[in-house]
């Protein structure tokens, strides 16, 4: 029997984003500059305040209902309504079925907890309602647990762009992973990746 | 070391602006080769006051320059820098000749090394990053040329003429290009 719920794991739920109650939220994350860099790559990193944190929610929100090339979803645990991070499919390219995941959890406890069934969530979604041919995902060479958790989920490393980032000090490259329809049928259809 | 210039041998990087530039612009559409190589979203067509006012809309941490020749003035094509990083010092690179008749004549290599001297010399970026279609031997051939280094591929990403093709990623950085420019500039004796 197909499975209709399928905004939910085991531990972990998509859900929708609560602005007046997520900002806070969002805006205790951006000290820490990390998580700050990636909220809003197009200026130079620094703690949010909640009503900015608020701008940054509408803002993703309007390109959501406008641009039909992203979605948006909260993650929250089955246990509790605590926000923990945000999964966002963007750039969606249906003409070639085509789209870029960006997964981030706002703190090192929750990213152990969820990041793979967050990821695992997202991948369904992305090929059986989306139907996408393949997803990409970029993430920072400093970042181990990132390059970590797209290897457990199968990803193959496909692009590195040398000194792209710039962090602690020095550049470093940008690694780019990628998962094909075929490779996620075979590893979670048939094989059926143990969470 | 000169001061970089944004006129070479051939054509020089200038403004747009003025009902004929935007008439060609749109003229360019007309070709959907150009448009398939050029980019990723479905082939349309514009008209020169859509093109107008998305010019006038862009955003301004991003450049826009023509490509003209030398000799007639003519504007042939265009190139970009867009999505500035300022503190990476990164940007991503686009460039189209909109003119079949001029396509491989080495003149997008011509524009394309003024727009890095630019990059790095004027605007001290240290890498310049684009993406090519895997069926786009000649861009890439030309991107090799002016010191791009492939970097990886996205599998199967474009889906075109009933298949599909990888999206290759290239980038240059300050050093590629100085190596570069040091093995094409005769040796000057004092």
């Amino acid at each position: 029997m197909k499975d209709h719920f399928i905004f939910e794991s085991r531990e972990l739920r998509l859900t929708p984003l609560q602005i007046e109650q997520d900002a806070p939220v969002m805006a205790q994350w951006s000290q820490d500059l990390e998580i700050a860099r990636r909220l809003r790559s197009d200026r130079p990193a620094r703690p949010l305040s909640v009503s900015e944190a608020r701008k940054v929610f509408e803002a993703w929100l309007k390109e959501v209902e406008t641009s039909n090339r992203n979605t948006l979803f909260a993650l929250r645990p089955q246990e509790d309504d605590r926000l923990v991070g945000f999964l966002r499919i963007m750039g969606i390219l249906w003409l070639h079925g085509t789209a870029n995941f960006d997964l981030l959890l706002g703190n090192e406890e929750d990213r152990m907890r969820y990041a793979d069934e967050a990821l695992v969530l997202g991948l369904n979604y992305a090929f059986e309602e989306l139907n996408l041919f393949r997803v990409s995902a970029q993430v920072p060479e400093y970042d181990v647990a990132g390059r970590a958790l797209y290897d457990r989920a199968r990803f193959t490393l496909e692009v590195r762009q040398r000194q792209a980032v710039f962090h602690e000090g020095r550049t470093w490259d940008r690694l780019q992973f990628g998962m094909l329809r075929p490779e996620w049928e075979v590893f979670y259809r048939r094989e059926g990746v143990a969470l | 070391m000169t001061t970089p210039t944004l006129k070479g041998k051939r054509v020089r990087l200038g403004r747009i602006e003025g009902e004929q530039d935007l008439e060609s612009w749109a003229g360019w559409f007309r070709n959907v080769e150009y448009q398939h190589l050029l980019d990723v979203e479905p082939p349309h067509l514009w008209s020169a006051g859509q093109i107008q006012a998305w010019l006038e809309g862009e955003d301004d941490r991003s450049i826009l320059l023509g490509i003209r020749t030398l000799d007639d003035d003519t504007l042939i094509g265009f190139v970009t820098l867009e999505t500035p990083d300022w503190t990476a010092r990164t940007a991503w690179t686009s460039i189209g000749i909109g003119v079949e008749a001029r396509w491989g004549q080495g003149l997008g290599r011509e524009a394309m090394n003024l727009l890095l001297g630019y990059a790095f010399e004027t605007l001290n970026l240290n890498r310049v990053s684009l993406t090519v279609f895997e069926y786009n031997q000649r861009a890439m051939r030309c991107y090799l040329r002016c010191g791009f280094l492939e970097e990886g591929r996205e599998r199967l990403a474009i889906q075109r003429s009933g298949r599909r093709w990888d999206l290759v990623y290239m980038g240059i950085l300050y050093e590629d290009w100085l190596r570069l420019k040091k093995r094409e500039e005769p040796v000057i004796s004092s």
